[in-house]
């Protein structure tokens, strides 16, 4: 019978009760967007000259929105690109995620995080004035 | 605060998102050494079955959720070189302060439901008292101990172990096996004869003495140098109509169980064809136990399995019999019954109560509900009739 043994080696690093923000203690979040995220990018890279791009452990990465949480409101901004914005909010998941990392060479899952909290931008997004 | 929002150009495709119930989170953030959580995902095959989530005494099935929404898992980090973003970027927002990536984007999430784990029967053998077992089996199927069972099985340990005495598991000449109805019933009525022969505590039975007593027995009884009651049938005959006290060390006999199971092979024997009376039926009943064996018996310990197709009389009732389909169901259960006590109908329609509903509200969906009152006897029956 094919198994895989869940690990939480990640998850003794906690020491405190969990998240209560965007970010859990471990550095997690989760966004979610009702929709697509189109953000035309090709996915073997950009233009390393693309003031967007940047790189990270080697690998290039690109910016491509920014995030503004509007102080303890729980309430948040996304803008995309030049011309989109989204309002969203902090919500408190009905059952909290675990994010696992599937190693299918040692056939071992090791739980990375838990997540009680996501930003959700459920609206349609908004033109930038 | 403002944060600058980053992706990688492809997604980690081995992060997947699961529903942490109430009872894998303690599980998860049980505050115990060691890294182990002691969860493990199974499935009986590589692809197309189902998979489950196995702790030590529970199971969860695995259903895959899918979405059509954009759910990107992010990290903070810190660039490796300051990042400045334009003025006409920033929309009036100071320079963002943190900067979160984008690992992984997830079209769907695994979805828990704590459901009951079944033993994976399979590969195991049925054993009937056989001298020559395994003859002729094909040895590479066969399982040889209880934790092999346990990982090749859909479901937790302790759940496989409560099934696995349940049905009468045992392991003969090394191999794992379940005994036959039959062989079981023997094996339990000499156990009991042998118990009350050699006087042994009924509450507080051990593995070694039991034996001993079934040894001596089948050596007085025959002469024959074969007897299929090893002690580990003696064990099987222990597990299952016993319960364990002292930690596995003793057994005291479950009456209940015993007497359901006399109960049973009654109702398969004298009333599978025919009703009978009540009265007549339970002194057959009684006449299956071993002579002055002490267990109370009533007809009502079998409900689920009987049904009552004139006032006073009973019949044996299979639920496998039965039609799979809930309206065909209540129609066939009607066809033989006009009316049931909720408590006699219950048994035969409750698996079909998917939502946990109360009992006699889901009744209710198919059948007309009439309350009867005893006015001698001042007790309420509810009664169910065809709808």
């Amino acid at each position: 019978m094919p198994k895989v043994s869940v690990s939480r080696s990640r998850l003794l690093q906690l020491r405190d009760e969990g998240q209560c923000s965007v970010v859990t203690p471990l550095g997690t979040a989760m966004l979610e967007i009702q929709g697509d995220l189109a953000m035309e990018i090709a996915s073997d890279g950009c233009d390393p000259g693309d003031p967007r791009v940047s790189v990270l452990q080697g690998q290039q990465i690109f910016r491509f929105g920014l995030l503004d949480l509007h102080g303890t409101s729980r309430e948040a901004t996304l803008y995309i690109g030049q011309k989109q914005r989204m309002v969203g909010k902090l919500v408190k998941l009905d059952v909290p995620m675990g994010v696992l990392h599937f190693d299918t060479a040692t056939q071992t899952a090791q739980l990375q995080d838990i997540i009680r909290y996501r930003l959700i931008f459920r609206d349609r997004p908004l033109p930038i004035m | 605060m403002s944060i600058n929002l980053h992706t990688q150009f492809q997604y980690d495709p081995a992060y997947k998102l699961i529903q942490l119930t109430p009872e894998l989170l303690e599980i998860l953030e049980k505050n115990e050494a060691g890294s182990n959580t002691g969860l493990q995902f199974k499935s009986l095959s590589a692809e197309g079955t189902d998979v489950v989530l196995c702790s030590d005494d529970k199971t969860w099935l695995i259903k895959q959720k899918n979405h059509s929404n954009t759910v990107l898992l992010m990290k903070e980090f810190v660039p490796e070189n300051d990042i400045q973003v334009s003025e006409e970027s920033l929309f009036g927002l100071r320079q963002p302060e943190d900067n979160y990536l984008a690992f992984a984007n997830t079209s769907y999430e695994y979805e828990t439901r704590a459901v009951e784990g079944h033993l994976n029967l399979n590969s195991l053998l049925m054993y009937d008292g056989e001298r020559d077992f395994p003859l002729g089996a094909d040895e590479g199927s066969l399982l040889h101990s209880f934790d092999e069972l346990a990982d090749d099985s859909p479901c937790s340990k302790k759940e496989c172990l409560s099934q696995w005495h349940q049905l009468g598991g045992c392991t003969i000449s090394n191999v794992l096996c379940i005994l036959s109805q039959n062989f079981l019933s023997k094996a339990l009525n000499i156990t009991l004869v042998s118990i009350m022969s050699e006087n042994l505590p009924l509450d507080d039975l051990k593995l070694d003495a039991t034996y001993e007593a079934v040894r001596k027995g089948m050596e007085d009884a025959e002469s024959s140098t074969f007897s299929p009651y090893s002690k580990e049938v003696v064990l099987t005959v222990l597990n299952k109509f016993g319960i364990s006290t002292k930690e596995n060390t003793a057994w005291e006999l479950d009456m209940l169980t015993i007497a359901k199971w006399y109960g049973l092979e009654a109702l398969q024997t004298y009333v599978r064809n025919s009703s009978l009376s009540v009265d007549e039926f339970l002194i057959k009943w009684k006449s299956l136990f071993p002579a002055f064996f002490p267990c109370d018996i009533d007809v009502v310990m079998l409900r689920g399995h009987y049904y009552v197709p004139t006032s006073g009389y009973i019949q044996y009732l299979s639920k496998d019999t039965l039609p799979s389909e809930v309206k065909s169901r209540f129609r066939s259960l009607f066809e033989l019954q006009s009316t049931w006590v909720l408590e006699d109908i219950e048994p035969f329609i409750k698996e079909f109560n998917t939502k946990g509903l109360k009992i006699d509200n889901f009744i209710m969906k198919f059948a007309k509900r009439k309350q009867i009152t005893d006015r001698n006897r001042k007790i309420t029956i509810t009664t169910v009739t065809s709808r």
